[in-house]
């Protein structure tokens, strides 16, 4: 791998996540006042002095920012005002469930949205590919929550075979995972259609053809690892709208995940726990797309290599 | 003579919205092992839909329409998947551009291998041995450490010799090169033909190169064939033709040729242009272009005669005015 390349996608991810971190600063700052939104509204003025000398308040603000960075870095958002347990280790415990449900989704949604696609554009204008394209509008028009709805209401409701919601056993996420991979396996499935039309009219699959290699040789071995590039890039995209969705996800299903604990608490205004998902999920979206920029070197040996002796 | 492929007045159609054309219509060639055929004709005449006719890589819209192809003895069924094998077998086929035509993504050793290995049925194993020699066998220095470059990471003239080698994989009897040196500097393209002239002694295999350049395939084939408008108007052996043109547009493209020994620069064009497919005389095609022209060609087409040229076999001409009185029609 090109080391410069590696090291240029580094820096701009660490770069990003500096600006994430230092705007949740500002934001914090210029909302007013933290000693008000983080205290009771009874306490005097006194202990409000208190805590503003404790928190640093009274220092000047290039000073609070170092501060407040230096401890950002190590991973010190706060306690929550809620239990007084550090944001952090609250955050945490969720992590595992939300990661469950997110690793459940991609595999999901790539298990279903890339063979669709592929065939799709395959078999373009064929019963399969309008069917796939019929799922896909499907899939990312209808709202997570409804979906959401609907499924509890069939599946729980009606049928009674799935459980309405909670954590626990398979069965409690299948829901909740149908939900959150309908919309991201219809964006991979478009994505992956075009991206492969494109590639499929190309010369050098005619040239694999003239040499009679099979529909299926040119299919994944010529054509499908030139389509990755753009497929790969929508997945990184999609994450966004996947973490949105997983936190309406997570309140329909009553799944105990982070989504909820932001929810729940914005709702309480714990601002130290918001502050820490906010970053975390920022570190999550920046991890991810530097994780697609290694993974165009990877599938891309232009990008990987560049043209010999520059 | 026996022939590697024997294409019998072949149609090729294409279906645009507007209905369909025939960009190809009542074309007869054929090429013997051994021997190269030049197939020449400026863009759009057709050349390379008869190459892909006789590959059978026609795509989307695009059919056969009539006429017969045979290869190696047995007509040609572009339905049948166990005859596209033998097609691919038998033939290579190389393009204008090499770097589209090879895929980004695999090294050059990857798609020499696969060829190999398709063709052959050889192991994996054997088929990457083997790659490295074919690499060798077009001339691409250090073929060991090129097997393992990208496509990108060489210069056009390299990229050429790798679909080369893949073309030539498995020694097919037939290589088809549409305008293989089109698209390369001209140092290269001396390079190309040479090369593929050695390959053609060591294998013997017959070439059909399509060109639209006349000094190019004064240099490498045996016979040419003269395409307008989607017809052969005169095919004979190289130099017969270059030394007495008999159809009217071949002596226009031969009198539009520069050359070095003329002492005033005196360039002929050929005044006028090609015919849009969709808007074809009913007569022949070079007539409204031609100054030898009659009522007569602008009725009907002409008619491919064999010349009745005494000593000179293997000639033919489609024109009701010929240069040369003895193949004029009665």
């Amino acid at each position: 791998m090109n080391l410069r390349y590696v090291v240029t996608k580094l820096l701009r991810a660490i770069f990003t996540l500096w600006l994430v971190v230092s705007f949740v600063f500002i934001v914090l700052r210029i909302t007013g006042d933290p000693t008000e939104q983080l205290l009771p509204d009874d306490v005097g003025e006194q202990t409000r002095d208190y805590y503003r000398t404790l928190w640093g308040l009274d220092r000047p603000i290039w000073e609070q920012y170092l501060l407040y960075f230096k401890a950002a870095v190590q991973g010190d958002f706060g306690v929550s005002f809620r239990n007084s347990e550090p944001a952090l280790d609250l955050i945490w415990q969720r992590v595992p469930k939300t990661l469950e449900l997110g690793l459940a989704t991609f595999a999901t949604a790539l298990a279903l949205g890339v063979p669709l696609g592929v065939m799709a554009a395959v078999w373009r204008d064929s019963w399969i590919d309008r069917l796939t394209m019929s799922f896909a509008v499907f899939g990312f028009s209808m709202p997570n929550f409804f979906l959401g709805i609907l499924l509890i209401l069939l599946f729980a409701m009606n049928l009674r075979i799935l459980p309405s919601s909670g954590y626990g056993s398979w069965e409690h996420m299948v829901m909740p995972v149908f939900t959150l991979a309908t919309a991201f396996a219809g964006a991979i499935a478009r994505f992956t259609r075009s991206a492969m039309l494109d590639v499929l009219s190309r010369d050098y699959i005619r040239t694999a053809e003239a040499e009679g290699a099979s529909l299926r040789r040119r299919v994944w071995l010529h054509a499908f690892p030139n389509a990755a590039v753009p497929v790969v890039t929508i997945i990184g995209f999609s994450l966004g709208g996947m973490i949105g969705g997983a936190v309406v996800t997570e309140n329909v299903f009553a799944w105990p995940g982070v989504g909820r604990l932001l929810t729940s608490s914005v709702a309480d205004r714990d601002l130290a726990i918001v502050q820490g998902i906010v970053v975390l999920v920022a570190i999550t979206m920046v991890t991810a797309n530097f994780l697609v920029d290694l993974a165009y070197g990877w599938l891309d040996p232009r990008i990987r290599l560049g043209p010999r002796g520059q | 003579m026996s022939t590697l492929i024997d294409i019998r007045e072949l149609s090729v159609r294409i279906d645009l919205p507007g209905g369909p054309a025939y960009p190809v219509r009542d074309v007869s060639l054929s090429v013997a092992p051994g021997e190269t055929l030049g197939l020449v004709g400026e863009s759009g005449c057709g050349k390379t839909l008869t190459c892909l006719s006789v590959v059978g890589l026609l795509g989307r819209r695009v059919s056969i329409d009539g006429g017969d192809i045979s290869f190696q003895g047995a007509p040609v069924d572009p339905n049948d998947p166990e005859d596209r094998r033998r097609r691919s077998r038998g033939m290579g086929i190389i393009f204008q551009n090499p770097m589209s035509c090879l895929n980004p993504v695999r090294t050059l050793g990857w798609q020499a291998a696969e060829a190999y290995q398709i063709r052959t049925g050889e192991s994996r194993r054997i088929a990457r041995a083997r790659a490295v020699e074919l690499l060798d066998l077009v001339g691409i220095p250090e073929p060991r450490r090129r097997a393992a470059d990208y496509p990108h990471q060489v210069s056009g003239g390299q990229q050429q010799r790798a679909m080369i080698a893949m073309a030539i994989a498995g020694s097919p009897a037939l290589l088809v090169a549409d305008e293989p040196t089109t698209a390369l500097d001209v140092t290269v393209e001396a390079q190309i033909v040479e090369l593929l002239a050695r390959l053609q002694r060591e294998i013997g295999m017959g070439i059909l190169f399509v060109t639209h350049d006349l000094g190019l395939v004064a240099e490498i084939a045996d016979r040419v064939a003269v395409m307008y408008a989607g017809r052969v108007v005169e095919l004979a052996p190289a130099a017969d033709l270059f030394a007495r043109p008999n159809h009217p547009y071949t002596r226009g493209l031969l009198d539009s040729l520069p050359y070095l020994d003329d002492e005033v620069e005196r360039l002929t064009p050929i005044e006028g242009k090609v015919p849009p497919l969709h808007a074809m005389p009913p007569g022949c095609a070079f007539a409204p272009r031609c100054d030898r022209a009659s009522d007569r060609c602008r009725a009907q087409p002409a008619l491919t005669r064999q010349s009745r040229e005494p000593g000179i076999r293997d000639r033919s001409v489609a024109c009701h005015h010929t240069i040369d009185k003895t193949t004029e029609a009665a």
